[in-house]
């Protein structure tokens, strides 16, 4: 149920700030300026930063059911639901203007922005691979989704590798 | 006179080597690494465990853990540059080594239950608990770090006080178990080396247990 909730969350949120967002890129380094989505800069980053916290959660919650003997089911599909869902919006919580121009404390490097070709391209295999995650998970097979988490995890870890900073 | 035995000789190196590796393969990022690191040194410190209990005369707790006057008498006289010769550790020391094992003890217990911010790396006990919590377990991890990077510190630099101040080469005893001390002191009382057994024993049932019966690694 929380679950469930926390997808509609994430789901408004995205709605809410679609990629570009029709901000002007660079126009205002300023954190507080409101973007066309109707949020602070600021607010989206700390948006952000929840949405990665939650799809953290929800990924664990899919490799903690795989690697048990027995998974639960219906909790390794509501699982990678919660993940095809975040990978379906994680675009959309990159709006122009949320980068670290603004001086916000953030990971995320410029280069989101600044090679956003490459940045679109990286987000493209997280959501295809979450998807066939989240299909494998609906047809029971857990085998299959044992090697697709995998595939997930990697492109998690690429996009990390090149877009984000190292922790401290 | 035998001081170490040779267990708790080859324990204390084997931690030391252990500590590097887990160490160096975090930094690394290398985790799958990290966390066959981790269930060693707790191998190592069940091993430690039940050695202080079984173990020579030297290794066992009731030896080395000394009330408070005993280790406010002994550091009052820490200035002394003649050599104490303890038959093994002295109170001050005892009172180190049971931080250190205790500290090391907490830092393996917080990294089996350790979760990354991106929920992909995890300690094999992790599925037990939220993410949350097991957030919180890999950020205390870290904070014990820099605590067990400080005892160690201290450890290193105490020998090398004893080293150059007092002339005492404690390092030496470590590595051949041997030290050179007046002939009117107890020698220390060694356990045979049968009973090495069970702690092996005891140290493999207990990563065999967390690696694969509640484990997920």
């Amino acid at each position: 149920m929380i679950l469930c909730l926390r997808s509609l969350a994430l789901a408004a949120t995205a709605l809410a700030c679609q990629p570009g967002g029709g901000a002007d890129p660079g126009a205002s380094a300023d954190p507080d300026r409101m973007l066309a989505s109707g949020m602070t800069a600021r607010q989206v980053i700390e948006a952000r930063a929840l949405h990665f916290k939650d799809l953290g959660g929800s990924f664990k919650a899919v490799r903690d059911q795989l690697a048990t003997a027995s998974p639960n089911p219906s909790l390794v599909r509501l699982a990678t639901q919660e993940v095809k869902y975040a990978s379906d919006d994680l675009p959309g919580w990159f709006p122009a203007g949320t980068g670290p121009e603004t001086g916000v404390e953030m990971r995320a490097f410029a280069e989101v922005w600044s090679d956003s070709e490459g940045f679109a391209e990286i987000s493209t295999r997280f959501r295809e691979s979450a998807a066939a995650l989240h299909a494998t998970a609906q047809d029971d097979d857990l085998d299959a989704a044992r090697s697709q988490v995998r595939a997930v995890g990697e492109a998690c870890k690429d996009c990390h590798d090149r877009y984000r900073a190292e922790e401290d | 006179m035998r001081v170490w035995d040779l267990p708790t000789r080859a324990f204390h190196w084997a931690l030391v080597s252990m500590s590097l590796f887990a160490w160096g393969s975090a930094e690394l990022g290398e985790l799958a690494w990290h966390r066959r690191a981790g269930l060693a040194i707790l191998g190592l410190l069940v091993f430690r465990l039940y050695w202080g209990f079984a173990g020579s005369s030297t290794a066992r707790f009731h030896h080395f853990i000394r009330g408070p006057r005993a280790v406010i008498v002994y550091a009052r006289r820490l200035h002394l540059r003649n050599p104490a010769y303890h038959i093994g550790h002295n109170p001050l020391s005892g009172l180190g080594a049971v931080a250190l094992l205790a500290l090391l003890a907490l830092q393996v217990a917080l990294g089996l239950f350790a979760v990354d911010v991106d929920g992909l790396e995890s300690g094999p006990l992790s599925h037990w608990v939220s993410f949350d919590v097991g957030r919180l377990a890999a950020e205390t991890h870290e904070i014990v770090f820099g605590a067990l990077a400080m005892l160690v510190t201290l450890h290193v630099s105490a020998i090398a006080f004893y080293a150059f101040y007092k002339r005492d080469n404690l390092l030496e005893a470590m590595l051949r178990g041997d030290r050179c001390v007046p002939e009117t002191r107890t020698p220390a009382h060694l356990a045979p080396h049968w009973r090495v057994l069970p702690g092996l024993l005891l140290a493999g049932a207990a990563i065999w247990l967390i690696a694969t019966v509640l484990g997920s690694a």
